[in-house]
Protein backbone atom coordinates (compact mmCIF):
# COMPACT_ATOMS: atom_id res chain seq x y z
CA UNK A 1 0.00 0.00 0.00
CA UNK A 2 1.39 3.61 -0.86
CA UNK A 3 1.90 6.04 1.17
CA UNK A 4 -0.85 8.53 0.40
CA UNK A 5 -3.26 5.44 0.07
CA UNK A 6 -2.87 4.77 3.54
CA UNK A 7 -4.00 8.50 5.25
CA UNK A 8 -6.86 8.37 3.11
CA UNK A 9 -7.49 5.37 4.56
CA UNK A 10 -6.68 6.71 8.03
CA UNK A 11 -8.06 10.13 7.41
CA UNK A 12 -11.88 7.84 6.48
CA UNK A 13 -11.90 5.55 9.82
CA UNK A 14 -14.18 8.25 11.76
CA UNK A 15 -16.63 8.60 9.01
CA UNK A 16 -17.56 9.88 5.51
CA UNK A 17 -15.08 13.08 3.94
CA UNK A 18 -15.33 14.82 0.73
CA UNK A 19 -12.01 15.64 -0.91
CA UNK A 20 -11.09 18.70 0.81
CA UNK A 21 -11.66 17.13 4.78
CA UNK A 22 -9.77 13.89 4.15
CA UNK A 23 -6.60 16.13 2.86
CA UNK A 24 -7.38 18.59 6.41
CA UNK A 25 -7.75 15.45 7.94
CA UNK A 26 -4.60 13.69 7.17
CA UNK A 27 -3.29 16.83 7.92
CA UNK A 28 -4.27 17.18 11.30
CA UNK A 29 -3.95 13.16 12.45
CA UNK A 30 -0.28 13.68 11.43
CA UNK A 31 0.16 16.93 13.01
CA UNK A 32 0.90 18.62 9.92
CA UNK A 33 3.09 16.05 8.60
CA UNK A 34 0.60 15.11 5.39
CA UNK A 35 0.27 17.31 3.06
CA UNK A 36 -2.13 15.38 -0.05
CA UNK A 37 -1.90 17.41 -3.27
CA UNK A 38 -5.63 16.88 -4.50
CA UNK A 39 -4.27 14.91 -7.61
CA UNK A 40 -2.76 12.62 -5.66
CA UNK A 41 -5.39 12.29 -3.13
CA UNK A 42 -8.11 11.15 -6.37
CA UNK A 43 -5.49 8.74 -7.63
CA UNK A 44 -5.49 7.09 -4.36
CA UNK A 45 -9.69 7.40 -4.28
CA UNK A 46 -10.07 5.67 -7.64
CA UNK A 47 -7.58 3.01 -7.08
CA UNK A 48 -9.74 2.64 -3.71
CA UNK A 49 -12.63 2.62 -5.63
CA UNK A 50 -11.40 -0.04 -7.63
CA UNK A 51 -10.43 -2.03 -5.37
CA UNK A 52 -13.71 -1.76 -3.79
CA UNK A 53 -12.31 -0.45 -0.51
CA UNK A 54 -13.71 3.03 -0.75
CA UNK A 55 -17.14 3.74 -1.82
CA UNK A 56 -19.10 7.10 -2.96
CA UNK A 57 -20.91 7.90 0.57
CA UNK A 58 -23.22 11.00 -0.72
CA UNK A 59 -23.09 13.47 -4.37
CA UNK A 60 -24.39 17.12 -3.63
CA UNK A 61 -23.83 20.07 -4.96
CA UNK A 62 -21.91 22.66 -2.80
CA UNK A 63 -21.45 26.73 -4.47
CA UNK A 64 -22.77 25.58 -7.51
CA UNK A 65 -20.38 22.30 -8.03
CA UNK A 66 -20.85 18.90 -7.76
CA UNK A 67 -19.33 17.33 -4.53
CA UNK A 68 -18.61 13.47 -3.43
CA UNK A 69 -18.40 12.44 0.04
CA UNK A 70 -16.74 8.80 0.46
CA UNK A 71 -16.75 6.22 3.27
CA UNK A 72 -14.96 3.13 4.54
CA UNK A 73 -16.25 0.06 3.36
CA UNK A 74 -15.86 -3.65 5.28
CA UNK A 75 -12.83 -4.74 3.01
CA UNK A 76 -11.24 -1.17 3.21
CA UNK A 77 -11.39 -1.41 7.09
CA UNK A 78 -10.01 -4.74 7.35
CA UNK A 79 -6.87 -3.85 4.95
CA UNK A 80 -5.79 -0.47 6.67
CA UNK A 81 -5.92 -2.96 10.08
CA UNK A 82 -3.95 -5.37 7.84
CA UNK A 83 -1.05 -2.62 6.84
CA UNK A 84 -1.15 -1.06 10.06
CA UNK A 85 -0.48 -4.50 11.82
CA UNK A 86 2.35 -4.92 9.16
CA UNK A 87 3.63 -1.47 10.29
CA UNK A 88 3.25 -2.14 14.21
CA UNK A 89 5.28 -5.34 13.36
CA UNK A 90 7.67 -3.86 11.00
CA UNK A 91 8.43 -1.06 14.11
CA UNK A 92 8.85 -3.86 16.75
CA UNK A 93 11.57 -5.14 14.88
CA UNK A 94 13.67 -2.25 15.39
CA UNK A 95 12.21 -0.21 18.57
CA UNK A 96 12.83 -1.50 22.15
CA UNK A 97 16.18 -2.78 21.21
CA UNK A 98 19.09 -2.04 22.72
CA UNK A 99 20.78 -0.80 19.29
CA UNK A 100 17.90 1.60 18.74
CA UNK A 101 18.58 4.06 21.49
CA UNK A 102 19.35 7.22 21.00
CA UNK B 1 -5.46 24.14 -18.17
CA UNK B 2 -3.43 21.18 -15.72
CA UNK B 3 -6.58 19.26 -15.91
CA UNK B 4 -5.89 18.71 -19.14
CA UNK B 5 -3.70 15.81 -18.53
CA UNK B 6 -6.64 13.85 -17.27
CA UNK B 7 -8.54 12.24 -20.09
CA UNK B 8 -11.59 13.51 -21.41
CA UNK B 9 -13.95 11.21 -20.12
CA UNK B 10 -12.69 11.17 -16.99
CA UNK B 11 -12.81 15.24 -16.65
CA UNK B 12 -16.49 15.32 -17.81
CA UNK B 13 -17.61 12.97 -14.76
CA UNK B 14 -14.76 14.93 -12.17
CA UNK B 15 -13.87 18.16 -13.09
CA UNK B 16 -16.05 19.79 -10.48
CA UNK B 17 -15.08 17.51 -7.63
CA UNK B 18 -11.43 18.02 -8.56
CA UNK B 19 -11.87 21.76 -8.93
CA UNK B 20 -13.69 22.26 -6.16
CA UNK B 21 -10.96 20.50 -4.15
CA UNK B 22 -8.01 22.70 -5.17
CA UNK B 23 -10.01 25.86 -4.75
CA UNK B 24 -11.12 24.51 -0.83
CA UNK B 25 -7.08 23.81 -0.51
CA UNK B 26 -5.60 27.15 -1.99
CA UNK B 27 -4.58 29.78 -0.06
CA UNK B 28 -6.73 33.00 -0.28
CA UNK B 29 -6.27 35.13 -3.08
CA UNK B 30 -4.44 32.07 -4.78
CA UNK B 31 -4.84 32.27 -8.63
CA UNK B 32 -2.83 29.39 -9.37
CA UNK B 33 -2.23 25.86 -8.26
CA UNK B 34 1.39 25.83 -6.77
CA UNK B 35 4.20 23.49 -8.08
CA UNK B 36 3.35 20.92 -6.10
CA UNK B 37 -0.36 20.85 -6.83
CA UNK B 38 0.60 21.25 -10.62
CA UNK B 39 2.69 18.43 -10.01
CA UNK B 40 0.51 16.05 -8.13
CA UNK B 41 -2.31 17.02 -11.25
CA UNK B 42 0.55 16.12 -14.34
CA UNK B 43 1.20 12.63 -12.45
CA UNK B 44 -2.58 12.32 -11.13
CA UNK B 45 -3.85 12.65 -14.76
CA UNK B 46 -0.98 10.81 -16.73
CA UNK B 47 -1.85 7.82 -14.03
CA UNK B 48 -5.60 8.32 -14.25
CA UNK B 49 -5.39 8.00 -18.13
CA UNK B 50 -2.94 4.72 -17.49
CA UNK B 51 -5.80 3.02 -15.13
CA UNK B 52 -8.63 3.48 -17.74
CA UNK B 53 -6.57 2.53 -20.55
CA UNK B 54 -5.78 -0.87 -18.34
CA UNK B 55 -9.17 -1.63 -18.75
CA UNK B 56 -8.42 -3.46 -21.98
CA UNK B 57 -4.99 -4.84 -22.59
CA UNK B 58 -6.11 -4.54 -26.28
CA UNK B 59 -6.07 -0.71 -26.18
CA UNK B 60 -2.49 -0.95 -24.75
CA UNK B 61 -1.05 -2.16 -27.95
CA UNK B 62 -3.37 -0.33 -30.44
CA UNK B 63 -2.80 2.84 -28.63
CA UNK B 64 1.29 2.70 -28.42
CA UNK B 65 0.61 1.60 -32.12
CA UNK B 66 -0.83 4.40 -33.26
CA UNK B 67 1.04 7.04 -31.07
CA UNK B 68 4.37 5.98 -32.15
CA UNK B 69 2.97 5.56 -35.97
CA UNK B 70 1.65 9.52 -35.29
CA UNK B 71 4.83 10.76 -33.82
CA UNK B 72 6.94 9.10 -36.49
CA UNK B 73 4.72 10.77 -39.01
CA UNK B 74 4.88 13.79 -37.43
CA UNK B 75 8.23 14.43 -37.02
CA UNK B 76 8.69 13.53 -40.69
CA UNK B 77 6.40 16.06 -41.72
CA UNK B 78 7.53 19.25 -39.40
CA UNK B 79 10.92 18.38 -40.63
CA UNK B 80 9.75 18.04 -44.56
CA UNK B 81 7.18 21.42 -44.18
CA UNK B 82 10.52 23.46 -42.76
CA UNK B 83 12.09 22.26 -45.98
CA UNK B 84 9.52 23.44 -48.26
CA UNK B 85 8.71 27.06 -46.32
CA UNK B 86 12.37 26.75 -46.92
CA UNK B 87 12.40 26.37 -50.28
CA UNK B 88 9.18 29.13 -50.43
CA UNK B 89 11.54 31.70 -48.50
CA UNK B 90 14.76 31.27 -49.62
CA UNK B 91 14.21 29.68 -53.85
CA UNK B 92 15.97 26.64 -54.61
CA UNK B 93 19.36 28.96 -55.16
CA UNK B 94 20.45 28.26 -51.52
CA UNK B 95 19.31 24.58 -51.34
CA UNK B 96 21.17 22.12 -52.93
CA UNK B 97 18.77 19.11 -53.19
CA UNK B 98 16.58 20.37 -56.57
CA UNK B 99 13.24 18.74 -55.91
CA UNK B 100 11.07 21.86 -54.74
CA UNK B 101 7.65 20.54 -55.81
CA UNK B 102 8.04 17.60 -54.85
CA UNK B 103 9.05 18.31 -51.77
CA UNK B 104 5.73 19.96 -50.69
CA UNK B 105 4.07 17.32 -52.02
CA UNK B 106 5.88 14.97 -50.03
CA UNK B 107 4.46 17.64 -47.08
CA UNK B 108 1.27 18.14 -47.82
CA UNK B 109 0.99 14.18 -48.34
CA UNK B 110 2.39 13.66 -44.79
CA UNK B 111 0.38 16.26 -43.19
CA UNK B 112 -2.43 13.96 -44.73
CA UNK B 113 -1.13 10.60 -43.09
CA UNK B 114 -0.78 12.57 -39.73
CA UNK B 115 -4.37 13.67 -39.91
CA UNK B 116 -6.23 10.69 -41.04
CA UNK B 117 -4.17 8.56 -38.18
CA UNK B 118 -5.10 10.86 -35.40
CA UNK B 119 -8.57 10.49 -36.89
CA UNK B 120 -8.12 6.75 -37.19
CA UNK B 121 -8.95 6.59 -40.95
CA UNK B 122 -6.15 3.99 -41.01
CA UNK B 123 -6.97 3.39 -45.22
CA UNK B 124 -6.63 7.02 -46.25
CA UNK B 125 -2.88 6.99 -43.67
CA UNK B 126 -2.18 3.52 -45.61
CA UNK B 127 -2.54 5.56 -49.13
CA UNK B 128 -0.93 8.18 -47.63
CA UNK B 129 2.04 6.10 -46.89
CA UNK B 130 1.98 4.62 -50.29
CA UNK B 131 2.14 8.09 -51.64
CA UNK B 132 5.19 8.38 -49.91
CA UNK B 133 7.26 5.54 -51.51
CA UNK B 134 6.34 7.26 -54.62
CA UNK B 135 7.61 10.10 -54.05
CA UNK B 136 10.43 9.37 -52.65
CA UNK B 137 10.97 6.43 -54.84
CA UNK B 138 11.05 9.67 -57.89
CA UNK B 139 13.34 11.56 -55.62
CA UNK B 140 15.77 8.69 -55.20
CA UNK B 141 15.64 7.38 -58.97
CA UNK B 142 18.62 9.37 -60.38
CA UNK B 143 20.92 8.13 -57.05
CA UNK B 144 19.79 4.73 -58.20
CA UNK B 145 23.41 3.51 -58.84
CA UNK B 146 24.55 4.48 -55.99
CA UNK B 147 22.09 3.39 -53.55
CA UNK B 148 22.91 -0.47 -54.91
CA UNK B 149 19.70 -1.22 -56.66
CA UNK B 150 15.83 -1.13 -56.58
CA UNK B 151 15.49 -2.59 -52.81
CA UNK B 152 16.58 0.84 -51.71
CA UNK B 153 13.03 2.09 -53.48
CA UNK B 154 11.06 0.94 -50.82
CA UNK B 155 12.08 3.04 -47.26
CA UNK B 156 12.31 0.65 -44.74
CA UNK B 157 11.23 2.44 -41.83
CA UNK B 158 8.45 3.68 -43.78
CA UNK B 159 7.60 0.11 -44.31
CA UNK B 160 7.51 -0.68 -40.88
CA UNK B 161 5.17 2.09 -39.72
CA UNK B 162 2.57 0.72 -42.43
CA UNK B 163 2.93 -2.48 -41.13
CA UNK B 164 1.82 -1.27 -37.68
CA UNK B 165 -1.00 0.81 -39.52
CA UNK B 166 -2.11 -2.28 -41.73
CA UNK B 167 -1.91 -4.47 -38.52
CA UNK B 168 -4.60 -1.64 -36.73
CA UNK B 169 -6.82 -1.22 -40.05
CA UNK B 170 -6.91 -5.15 -40.35
CA UNK B 171 -10.15 -6.17 -37.85
CA UNK B 172 -12.53 -3.41 -36.28
CA UNK B 173 -12.02 -4.08 -33.04
CA UNK B 174 -8.57 -2.70 -32.91
CA UNK B 175 -10.17 0.94 -33.87
CA UNK B 176 -10.57 3.24 -31.34
CA UNK B 177 -13.79 5.12 -31.31
CA UNK B 178 -13.82 8.40 -33.14
CA UNK B 179 -13.80 11.27 -31.03
CA UNK B 180 -12.71 15.27 -31.66
CA UNK B 181 -9.61 15.76 -33.31
CA UNK B 182 -9.05 19.45 -33.93
CA UNK B 183 -7.76 19.89 -29.96
CA UNK B 184 -5.03 16.37 -30.28
CA UNK B 185 -4.27 17.57 -34.17
CA UNK B 186 -3.45 21.21 -32.49
CA UNK B 187 -1.80 19.25 -29.21
CA UNK B 188 0.37 17.48 -32.02
CA UNK B 189 0.98 20.37 -34.36
CA UNK B 190 2.25 22.63 -31.16
CA UNK B 191 4.48 19.90 -30.11
CA UNK B 192 5.85 18.79 -33.62
CA UNK B 193 7.21 22.39 -33.61
CA UNK B 194 8.56 22.57 -30.15
CA UNK B 195 10.04 18.78 -30.82
CA UNK B 196 11.52 20.43 -33.94
CA UNK B 197 13.07 23.12 -32.44
CA UNK B 198 14.48 21.26 -29.53
CA UNK B 199 15.94 19.20 -31.96
CA UNK B 200 17.78 21.81 -33.49
CA UNK B 201 18.58 23.60 -29.72
CA UNK B 202 20.03 19.68 -28.98
CA UNK B 203 22.06 19.96 -32.54
CA UNK B 204 23.38 22.96 -31.89
CA UNK B 205 24.52 22.19 -28.11
CA UNK B 206 26.15 19.47 -29.27
CA UNK B 207 28.23 21.16 -32.28
CA UNK B 208 29.10 23.96 -30.08
CA UNK B 209 30.59 21.54 -27.50
CA UNK B 210 31.84 18.23 -29.56
CA UNK B 211 33.86 17.49 -32.77
CA UNK B 212 32.04 18.05 -35.67
CA UNK B 213 31.88 14.18 -36.59
CA UNK B 214 29.79 13.99 -33.49
CA UNK B 215 27.12 16.53 -34.20
CA UNK B 216 27.45 14.80 -38.37
CA UNK B 217 25.85 11.58 -36.30
CA UNK B 218 23.74 13.20 -34.37
CA UNK B 219 22.10 14.50 -37.58
CA UNK B 220 21.70 11.25 -39.35
CA UNK B 221 20.05 10.00 -35.29
CA UNK B 222 17.78 12.37 -35.89
CA UNK B 223 17.94 14.78 -32.84
CA UNK B 224 13.85 15.01 -33.09
CA UNK B 225 13.19 11.60 -32.73
CA UNK B 226 15.48 11.08 -29.94
CA UNK B 227 14.05 14.23 -28.05
CA UNK B 228 10.69 12.54 -28.45
CA UNK B 229 11.70 9.54 -27.55
CA UNK B 230 12.89 10.98 -23.99
CA UNK B 231 9.85 12.63 -24.07
CA UNK B 232 7.33 9.75 -23.67
CA UNK B 233 9.88 7.42 -22.17
CA UNK B 234 9.53 10.60 -19.28
CA UNK B 235 5.89 10.18 -19.58
CA UNK B 236 5.81 6.57 -19.71
CA UNK B 237 7.73 6.51 -16.25
CA UNK B 238 5.76 9.53 -14.70
CA UNK B 239 2.28 7.87 -15.51
CA UNK B 240 3.13 4.10 -14.61
CA UNK B 241 1.83 3.75 -18.49
CA UNK B 242 3.25 1.39 -20.96
CA UNK B 243 1.76 2.96 -24.16
CA UNK B 244 3.79 5.71 -24.40
CA UNK B 245 6.64 3.46 -24.26
CA UNK B 246 5.68 1.56 -26.64
CA UNK B 247 5.06 4.26 -29.12
CA UNK B 248 8.78 4.97 -28.85
CA UNK B 249 9.83 1.61 -29.19
CA UNK B 250 7.78 2.01 -32.70
CA UNK B 251 9.33 5.40 -34.17
CA UNK B 252 12.77 4.12 -32.81
CA UNK B 253 12.74 0.87 -34.14
CA UNK B 254 11.37 2.36 -37.69
CA UNK B 255 14.46 4.94 -37.58
CA UNK B 256 16.72 2.37 -36.86
CA UNK B 257 15.36 0.14 -39.80
CA UNK B 258 15.87 2.91 -41.94
CA UNK B 259 19.20 3.35 -41.11
CA UNK B 260 20.36 -0.02 -41.15
CA UNK B 261 18.72 0.12 -44.75
CA UNK B 262 20.84 2.81 -45.67
CA UNK B 263 23.78 0.98 -44.16
CA UNK B 264 23.35 -2.25 -45.69
CA UNK B 265 22.64 -0.52 -49.31
CA UNK B 266 24.51 3.06 -50.06
CA UNK B 267 27.68 3.28 -51.18
CA UNK B 268 29.96 5.05 -53.51
CA UNK B 269 32.01 8.37 -52.70
CA UNK B 270 30.28 10.81 -50.33
CA UNK B 271 28.84 8.08 -48.02
CA UNK B 272 30.77 8.66 -44.85
CA UNK B 273 29.48 4.68 -43.78
CA UNK B 274 31.50 5.19 -39.72
CA UNK B 275 29.12 8.24 -39.22
CA UNK B 276 25.85 6.24 -40.29
CA UNK B 277 27.11 3.02 -38.15
CA UNK B 278 27.35 5.16 -35.17
CA UNK B 279 23.76 6.91 -35.57
CA UNK B 280 22.25 3.58 -36.35
CA UNK B 281 23.91 2.40 -32.92
CA UNK B 282 22.10 5.39 -31.16
CA UNK B 283 18.83 4.46 -32.88
CA UNK B 284 18.92 1.17 -31.79
CA UNK B 285 19.95 1.95 -28.28
CA UNK B 286 17.19 4.02 -27.98
CA UNK B 287 14.60 1.60 -29.17
CA UNK B 288 16.06 -1.07 -26.93
CA UNK B 289 16.26 1.32 -24.51
CA UNK B 290 11.99 2.07 -25.15
CA UNK B 291 11.66 -1.66 -25.09
CA UNK B 292 12.60 -2.43 -21.82
CA UNK B 293 10.40 0.24 -20.58
CA UNK B 294 8.02 -1.09 -22.31
CA UNK B 295 7.74 -4.56 -21.31
CA UNK B 296 8.77 -3.42 -17.28
CA UNK B 297 5.98 -1.34 -17.37
CA UNK B 298 3.86 -3.51 -18.97
CA UNK B 299 4.36 -6.49 -16.53
CA UNK B 300 4.47 -4.10 -13.20
CA UNK B 301 1.29 -4.29 -11.07
CA UNK B 302 0.68 -0.59 -9.65
CA UNK B 303 0.34 -1.13 -5.78
CA UNK B 304 -2.64 0.53 -3.73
Amino acid sequence: MREPTFHVLAALLDGSLHGYGIIKRAHELSDGRVRLAAGTLYVALDRLRDAGLVEVDREEVVEGRARRSYRLTGAGREALRAEAERMAAAARLVLGRSGARP
Amino acid sequence: MWLLAYPGEYRREHDEELVGTLLEAAAPGQEWPSAREAGALLTGGLRTRARLAAASPLRMWTDGLRLGVIVYLAVACAGTTGLSLHYVVFGTARGNLGYPDLVHLEAAVLAIGVVALVWAAYEVGLAAMAGMVVIQGVMMWNDLPLLGGPVALIPAGLALVAAAVAALAWHPSLRPARRPWPARLTALALAAIALETLGFLALDAVTLTAAPALSRVVVVAQPELLVAAAVLLLLALLGLDPRPALAATVFAAADAAGQVQTLAVAHGPGFEAAVFAQATLISLATAALALAVTVLSARRRVPI
